[in-house]
Parts: structure tokens; C-alpha cells; sequence
């Protein structure tokens, strides 16, 4: 919470001309993105996010923030982070832009609306969960994708860094079940 | 995406789950800077959305 009332501040500061999210985009973001579409679109499922983000004129952005993904739908805008100043692994910016675009696509599922405080907070919490599953099943079918279609093995170590082996190795072997 | 089981559907909700607590966090800061905006400036705002 006091990061996003950060990046609410930090937007309040910035100049109309520059945007709501131009005074702390990463200053390596056209790197960072550049090598993450391409991995990312290696993938099936991948590539149909990043179908869905040029259909919806959804901009991608890297944000100067600790590691952090997430839509900002009334921008159409789907971000990354990345501490200043550092480098950020391709592979990692993967994952958290498989996130970001899952999240914005979401909105189009009416099961996987964004919730509203007015719901009250079980029901908050619940569909923040159900959201969160959700783009989690997208970033492990994302990252088997391209450990299948290109040996990164990188790729299955950021993913067990968030704590999804066990989700990885359930997918997995859903794959390759006979049919 | 294709054949994803009810079991790996369910592992995706266990993977997620420790976000909870952080999600009821999400939910008092909400309702806290929407009383806030009531108290303050005398409504409270556009319905608050959490990304």
C-alpha cells in the first residue's frame, strides 16, 4: 500500500506533459523490453497476450520500483519493475510481463473482474486471490512454453524463486499426459 | 492454454494463497484513504479499484 500511495504521489508531482508514469520509468526500459517481448513471443501463450496488447493499444512500461507488475487500466498501461540502476534478467522481465498482460486481460473475463471495497473484504480478498491464481497459471504455462520450445532453463529458475515449482511440475505433467 | 486439471488449478490457488494477508492489508488501506477522501473533501471519490 505505501508503495502504491508512492507512485500515486510521485504521478501527482510529474508534469501534465510527461505522463503519469514517465518520472520513474527505468532508464533501460527499451533494453529491457526489447529482449523481453522477443522471449516472451517464443511462447504460444505468450503470443497471445502480446496479440491482445497491440488488439488493445495497451503500452508497456519498466518502472524504477522493487519487483512489481500490474495493469493500470484507465492508462492502458501494463508495467514492469526494476530497481534503478540495474540490470534486470530477461527471463525475469518475462515473467512479470506475462503477469502484467494476463492482469490487463482479465478485465475482458467476467469472472476475474477487478474487485471493489464496496464488495466488502471476504469477497475483496477472494477475488484478489482468484486473480492472483490466475496469472500465476499464466506465467508457469508461459514459462514451460519456452523451456520447451527453447532449452532456457533460466527461465524455470525465476519461476521457483516465486514458489511455483510445485504449480510448474502440476502443469507439466498435465502436458505431457496422454491424451 | 491448453489441459490444465482441476489438481493443477487447485496448486495454482495454493501458490497464491500467502498473498491473503497482504490482500486484507490492501483492503483496510483502501477503505482507510476512501474515509479519508470523505472526511476530507466531503465524498469519497471514484469507487477505489486495486490493480
Amino acid at each position: 500500500m505505501s508503495d502504491l500511495i508512492a507512485k500515486l504521489n510521485s504521478a501527482l508531482k510529474a508534469k501534465p506533459s510527461e505522463g503519469t508514469t514517465a518520472s520513474f520509468r527505468h532508464e533501460n526500459e527499451a533494453a529491457i523490453l526489447d529482449a523481453a517481448v522477443k522471449l516472451l513471443a517464443k511462447s504460444e501463450t505468450g503470443r497471445d497476450l502480446l496479440n491482445f496488447a497491440r488488439d488493445k493499444n495497451i503500452s508497456i512500461h519498466v518502472l524504477r520500483n522493487k519487483q512489481d507488475f500490474g495493469y493500470l487500466p484507465e492508462q492502458s498501461v501494463v508495467y514492469i519493475s526494476c530497481p534503478a540502476a540495474q540490470q534486470m534478467p530477461t527471463t525475469r522481465a518475462v515473467i512479470q510481463l506475462a503477469g502484467g498482460l494476463r492482469d490487463a486481460m482479465q478485465d475482458i473475463e467476467p469472472e476475474l473482474q477487478r474487485p471493489n471495497v464496496k464488495a466488502g473484504k471476504e469477497r475483496f480478498v477472494r477475488a484478489k486471490l482468484d486473480k492472483a491464481a490466475d496469472i500465476a497459471l499464466w506465467q508457469t504455462a508461459i514459462s514451460y512454453e519456452i523451456n520447451e520450445s527453447t532449452g532456457l532453463l533460466e527461465i524455470l529458475d525465476e519461476l521457483f524463486a516465486l514458489g511455483y515449482r510445485t504449480l510448474y511440475e502440476g502443469y507439466k505433467a498435465d502436458q505431457e499426459a496422454p491424451l | 492454454m491448453k489441459n490444465v486439471s482441476q489438481t493443477t488449478l487447485e496448486l495454482s490457488r495454493d501458490a497464491t494463497n500467502r498473498h491473503a494477508l497482504q490482500f486484507s492489508k490492501d483492503y483496510d488501506g483502501v477503505v482507510r484513504a476512501s474515509g479519508f477522501m470523505q472526511e476530507n473533501l466531503g465524498h469519497s471519490g471514484p469507487a477505489p479499484r486495486m490493480n
